[in-house]
C-alpha cells in the first residue's frame, strides 16, 4: 500500500450511518404528518417521483415473492416520456441460476401492471435446488439467504426490459 | 410480543440502484406495523439513489461534479457517503477510489439502468481516465461540511451508496423479531436477542455451489466478485470492478465476502480486497478487524483472523 493510515473503517462507517439516519429521522418527524408511524416517503411514491424523467421500467413494486398468486404490481406511473403500445407483453430473463418470466400490461401507453409469471431463481429453494447434489444433501437447503444475488436481480430487470422493448418497438 | 399473537412474516421488494432490493421482517401481526416498517425501510433506496447516483444528472452528486473548483455545501447523505469513501481510499492507498467514475465511463458503464440513457462520454480514454482519478483532489471540510473538487472529476459512490441504503433500511426494521435487507450482493441480517439466527449461504464465486453457511445475527454480509457484470466495452474479461490505480480489472481474486457491522463498510472493504489481491486483501481485512473470505482465482481460499469469530461457520467440503 502506498500509504498507511490508521483509521478504523468499521467505526467510521457505523458513525456515518447513525448520522445520516438521525438526520433523516429528524426531518421525518418535523414534517409532521400526524401519523404515529409515518414513513418518510412511501416507496412507490418515491419511485414514481424519481421516474418523472425516466421510463417506467424501474417502477416495479414487487410484493411478497414468497406467495403464489400475482406477486407483482406496478407502482402507478404519472408521467412516462416513452409511449408504449397497449397490450400484455412478456419477457424472460436468464442467468446461470435460472430465470424469470414477466408479463407487463400497458394501458393507454402506460404500464399498469408487472406480473411475475414464472420464477426459477426464487432462492433459496430454487437456487439451492440447482446446486450440486452433495451441497443440498449436506445442509444448504436450510439457508435463509445466499450471498451475491446480483444475477437474479439482473435477470428480473432484463425480463422487464425485454417486455418493454416489444411494447415500444411495435408501438 | 404476546405468545397469543404469533409473529407474521412479510416482505417487499423494489428495483433500485440497478438491482432487486428486498426487505423482510418478522414482527407483530398488528395492523399495518410490519408493512409500514418495510415501506419505510425500502424508501431509503430511492432516497440514497436520488442523492448519490452518477447516472442521474440531477442527483446531488452529479451537480457537485458539474462544479469543479467551487466549494459546495453537501447534504448529510452525500457528505457522509463521500467522507467514508475517501476514508476507505486513504486507508487502501487508492485501491478503492470514488473518483474512478471517469474510468468506469470509459469502460462502457454509462447507461442509466432505468431509462437506458447513456451519460455523456468524458472524452477520456481508459488509461487517461485512470490517471485523472485521484481521491486526494476531493477536499472535504468536515466542520463546515463542504466539498471542493480541486479539478474536474467524476465521482462514483456505487460501492458505498448501496451498502449505506441497506444499513439505513435495516435500522428502520430494528426491533423486529427478525429482519433482513438484501440488495444485489449486500445484505444485513438482524435478529432480536434469543431469536433464531440467520443462516446465510456464502456462494463460491468459482461456480454455482456454496463455500459454506454462516449463522449470524445483526451483521452485514457483502460479496464482491467480478463475474456478474462484464464491462459493456470490454472484450477480455474486464468487469465492473476496477483497480483505480491502473484502470484495469483485478484478475487475481475471484470473489471476496466480508462480514461487518455495516453493509457500507463490508461492501467497500470487499471491493478494496478484490483490487488488492489475495494476500494484501486479507491483510487489509485483518488490519480492519473484520471477518472475510477471499477466494483467489487459483490457490486456496483464505480466511481472515477474525473469521468466523462469534458466528457459526459450516464449510461445505468439496
Amino acid at each position: 500500500m502506498a500509504r498507511k493510515l490508521n483509521k478504523n473503517l468499521v467505526a467510521l462507517g457505523s458513525a456515518a450511518i447513525v448520522t445520516v439516519y438521525s438526520i433523516g429521522l429528524a426531518r421525518t418527524h418535523s414534517a409532521g404528518s400526524g401519523a404515529a408511524v409515518a414513513p418518510p416517503v412511501d416507496a412507490a411514491t418515491a419511485i414514481a417521483q424519481a421516474l418523472a424523467t425516466a421510463t417506467p421500467a424501474a417502477a416495479i413494486q414487487v410484493r411478497d415473492t414468497a406467495t403464489a398468486t400475482p406477486v407483482l404490481t406496478a407502482a402507478p406511473i404519472t408521467s412516462a416520456p416513452v409511449s408504449y403500445r397497449d397490450g400484455v407483453f412478456t419477457g424472460a430473463g436468464t442467468s446461470r441460476f435460472g430465470g424469470f418470466e414477466v408479463a407487463v400490461t400497458i394501458v393507454d401507453g402506460r404500464i399498469t401492471g408487472v406480473e411475475l409469471t414464472r420464477v426459477t431463481t426464487r432462492y433459496p429453494a430454487s437456487r439451492v435446488s440447482r446446486l450440486p447434489a452433495q451441497v443440498v444433501e449436506r445442509q444448504s437447503a436450510n439457508v435463509d439467504m445466499v450471498t451475491g444475488a446480483t444475477a437474479s436481480a439482473r435477470a428480473f430487470r432484463d425480463a422487464v426490459a425485454q417486455a418493454l422493448a416489444q411494447a415500444a418497438a411495435q408501438g | 410480543m404476546s405468545p397469543l399473537t404469533p409473529p407474521r412474516t412479510a416482505s417487499r421488494s423494489l428495483v433500485a440502484m440497478d438491482t432487486l432490493v428486498t426487505a423482510r421482517a418478522e414482527g407483530p401481526d398488528a395492523g399495518d406495523v410490519l408493512d409500514a416498517a418495510l415501506r419505510r425501510a425500502l424508501a431509503w433506496f430511492p432516497e440514497v439513489e436520488r442523492v448519490c447516483s452518477r447516472f442521474d444528472p440531477d442527483s446531488e452528486l452529479s451537480r457537485l461534479c458539474a462544479r469543479p473548483g467551487e466549494t459546495i455545501a453537501a447534504g448529510p447523505l452525500l457528505f457522509e457517503a463521500l467522507a467514508f469513501a475517501l476514508d476507505v481510499a486513504a486507508v487502501t492507498g487508492g485501491a478503492f477510489d470514488p473518483t474512478a467514475g471517469a474510468a468506469q465511463q470509459a469502460r462502457g458503464f454509462r447507461r442509466n439502468y432505468r431509462d437506458g440513457q447513456q451519460t455523456p462520454d468524458s472524452g477520456q480514454g481508459e488509461q487517461t481516465a485512470a490517471r485523472a482519478a485521484g481521491y486526494r483532489a476531493v477536499r472535504l471540510d468536515r466542520r463546515r461540511r463542504t466539498v471542493t473538487l480541486a479539478r474536474p472529476l467524476l465521482l462514483d459512490l456505487g460501492a458505498v451508496a448501496k451498502g449505506l441504503a441497506v444499513d439505513l433500511a435495516a435500522r428502520e426494521l430494528a426491533g423486529m423479531e427478525r429482519y433482513a435487507v438484501e440488495a444485489g450482493g449486500d445484505l444485513f441480517a438482524g435478529a432480536a436477542p434469543g431469536a433464531e439466527p440467520w443462516r446465510i449461504g456464502v456462494r463460491d464465486p468459482r461456480g454455482d455451489g456454496l463455500l459454506g453457511t454462516l449463522s449470524l445475527r445483526n451483521l452485514a454480509v457483502c460479496s464482491s466478485g467480478g463475474d456478474e457484470r462484464p464491462a459493456p466495452a470490454a472484450t477480455d474479461g474486464e468487469h465492473h470492478i476496477i483497480d483505480p490505480r491502473s484502470g484495469r480489472s483485478p484478475r487475481a481474486v475471484s470473489g471476496v465476502t466480508v462480514i461487518a457491522p455495516a453493509a457500507m463498510t463490508a461492501d467497500a472493504l470487499a471491493t478494496a480486497a478484490m483490487v488488492l489481491g489475495p494476500v494484501r486483501g486479507v491483510h487489509l481485512l485483518d488490519e480492519q478487524g473484520v471477518a472475510g473470505i477471499v477466494v483467489p482465482r487459483q490457490g486456496v481460499v483464505r480466511f481472515t483472523r477474525a473469521f468466523p469469530g462469534a458466528m457459526q461457520w459450516s464449510p461445505i467440503l468439496a
